[in-house]
């Protein structure tokens, strides 16, 4: 699970004038890390409603289209400001993320919830019809690889 | 007298036990993490339609109606383990100013959702389907938002702050 080859980079990404920047004070970690938070909700909510919605659980009233077209900038723009303050903060402590199990799982989730509702769902929603059954498997795993990304990285300060 | 209170609990086996635990505190903390963004996040969305920015199309009561559910949901999750890491330091977040920040900032954000649902609420089938909301909502949509920021950023503080 750990890409062994990938050490001289981590060591490197450590050495860079941002990730020193982000260690040289104290407050420079907590905005950065608050701002990761706020954009973690805006990312959570709009997957939360984004998903449910395919699953059928929730605004049945509206089509999965029309839903999608109002959370999209949000999505968008949370995930955007997460990756920037994520690559912030891992730069700031590059190094000692190397050996941490949690923050490379972290990473494949991150890679693999992105990749799955770029691919997948927002083809799926933009449809004209959804198979219901499609919808709930479709839902249900881009909803379990984004609170997935949040488990990780949470247990990173733990291991 | 509190403070003995919360001295107290910290000194239980149940307190201790969660504290000391290798997996079940970070598993609440993990939970209670997530249940902010469902929660924070479906609140949000309530918030910008009530500032008239998102979802404009909608009656604003549909979409509150909607969107509650999700959003007790949240609650219901980040306040059980937030019950639940507050008792495995009771006396440790006592005397952490960032703790009481937050619940100050949580006790403002009720009562804003009180004054809204008692005054502008009532009459929503009067700007239902107004293309600017009125100021009472609008109010009560910026208020929310920045209070839980705050609340969020508090909680952020607090954690790292022992």
């Amino acid at each position: 699970m750990i890409l062994k080859f990938m050490l001289p980079f981590f060591i490197w990404c450590d050495h860079t004038a941002v990730g020193e920047y982000m260690r040289s004070g104290t407050w420079q970690f907590p905005l950065v890390e608050t701002i990761h938070i706020l954009a973690l909700a805006i990312l959570i909510g709009s997957a939360t409603v984004l998903n449910l919605r395919l699953m059928g659980v929730l605004m049945r009233g509206w089509t999965v289209a029309a839903l999608m077209r109002e959370i999209r900038p949000y999505l968008n723009w949370s995930l955007a400001i997460i990756l920037v303050s994520g690559v912030l903060l891992y730069l700031s402590e590059a190094a000692k993320t190397f050996d941490n199990l949690a923050f490379w799982a972290k990473v494949y989730l991150i890679i693999g919830a992105t990749a799955f509702h770029y691919i997948v769902v927002r083809r799926m929603a933009r449809a004209d019809e959804i198979d219901p059954t499609a919808g709930r498997i479709v839902g249900f795993v881009s909803l379990l690889l984004w609170l997935g990304i949040g488990w990780a990285g949470r247990a990173i300060a733990f291991i | 007298m509190i403070y003995e209170f919360c001295q107290w609990l910290q000194d239980t086996t149940f307190s201790t036990a969660i504290r000391e635990s290798e997996i079940v505190f970070p598993c609440i903390e993990g939970t209670h993490l997530l249940g902010i963004g469902v929660s924070a996040g479906t609140i949000a969305f309530s918030d910008l339609r009530l500032l008239g920015v998102m979802m404009k199309k909608e009656p604003a009561s549909k979409v509150l109606a909607a969107l509650l559910p999700f959003t007790i949901a949240g609650f219901v999750v980040v306040f059980s383990t937030g019950l639940l890491l507050f008792i495995s330091e009771p006396a440790k977040s006592y005397r952490n100013y960032w703790f009481w920040l937050k619940l100050t900032f949580m006790g403002l954000a009720g009562l804003n959702a009180l004054i809204f649902h008692t005054t502008i609420y009532r009459r929503m089938v009067e700007w239902d389907n107004d293309a600017v909301t009125p100021r009472g909502a609008r109010l009560a949509g910026t208020f929310s938002l920045v209070f839980w920021a705050l609340v969020i950023w508090f909680g952020r503080q607090f954690a790292y702050n022992h």
